[in-house]
């Protein structure tokens, strides 16, 4: 197997996937968002909105916090240090790969 | 392609900044703000309580000015906080954050050097005696001001087609008031810059209007 290939099975899996990828570039380019925002520019419905985050937040790509606006629950959603460095890599790998 | 891709996604939270007109309507008041500036300059002029020579045209001029940026934040606050926020979310972008202090120092700094180049010109070349004023600078002011508009919005408001006429009608205008408006360039730059806020403005407003005829109003509770 050539190099450039392998770098490709060398990609990061959980941001490998339509959904997250587009959440990471998404939250990439923000200090930080909520998920209201998140449902609004991705267009995805709650349950798999949720289900991608939580599979982010296990990576520990992404911090979620809850807290409060009012008496409502408000999610602040952002990337973590570790996120932005695995997202920079995954970017640099799938770039040298194709 | 891959990089168009990732960067037109990145730039997402930008466009999404001006998504209900926001950053439209404080490019709309600060040009007003000039507009204002170039509208009360002969009351400027004959107020006692301001000192003469340069500090006596710079007090106002920035006092006009941090009174319609300050007009502009508040009302920018407003709509966030009570239209945009609520219906599709909060975003803080990550470039105005972080380096938000510092570009507003530079902003200033960049006012302030441009403001006392600009005068020193003006004094040595002795244009306020003088008036003196050829034809191509009437039509220099068309593009001048068309190409801020027209790259502003084809960049942070792609969604919004009807825009590229309104720069077409912010031209045409700018044209009947070059071949039109009687004077030289003090005379002339009245008419214009009401004319270009009046542009930009209207654009904040009706874009605020359309995100909120397509947005709905939030669920209390609901996120």
């Amino acid at each position: 197997m050539n190099q450039q290939i392998r770098r490709l099975s060398e990609l990061d899996r959980v941001i490998h996937e339509p959904g997250r990828l587009i959440i990471l570039t998404l939250l990439s380019a923000v200090e930080e968002c909520d998920f209201r925002y998140l449902l609004h520019e991705t267009e995805m419905n709650k349950g798999t909105l949720s289900g991608h985050l939580s599979r982010l937040e296990e990576a520990g790509h992404v911090k979620i916090e809850k807290t409060f606006r009012g008496k409502f629950p408000h999610t602040l959603l952002r990337l973590t240090e570790d996120g932005r460095v695995a997202f920079a890599d995954y970017r640099k790998k799938l770039k040298q790969s194709l | 392609m891959l990089r168009n891709h990732f960067s037109d996604l990145a730039l997402r939270p930008k466009i999404y900044d001006n998504v209900d007109g926001t950053a439209e309507l404080s490019m709309g008041l600060m040009v007003l703000a000039f507009a204002v500036i170039a509208l009360l300059d002969p009351v400027f002029g004959k107020l006692k309580f301001l000192p003469a020579g340069l500090a006596g045209l710079l007090i106002p001029m920035y006092g006009t000015l941090l009174l319609f940026m300050g007009i502009g934040a508040l009302l920018r606050k407003a709509i966030k906080n009570h239209i945009t926020y609520p219906r599709t979310g909060y975003a803080a972008n990550l470039t105005l954050r972080r380096w938000g202090r510092k570009t507003w120092w530079l902003a200033v700094l960049v006012t302030a050097g441009s403001g006392v180049i600009a005068t020193a010109v003006a004094l040595a070349a002795g244009l306020p005696q003088k008036h003196h004023e050829t034809i191509w600078i009437r039509f220099v002011m068309i593009p001048l001001f068309v190409a801020p508009y027209a790259f502003f919005t084809s960049r942070l408001s792609p969604e919004h087609g009807w825009k590229n006429y309104l720069a077409a009608a912010m031209a045409a205008g700018l044209l009947l008031i070059a071949l039109l408006a009687p004077g030289g360039i003090v005379e002339l730059s009245r008419p214009v810059l009401l004319f270009s806020a009046m542009t930009w403005l209207a654009s904040a407003v009706v874009t605020l209007v359309i995100y909120i005829r397509n947005t709905e109003r939030p669920v209390p509770g609901e996120e």
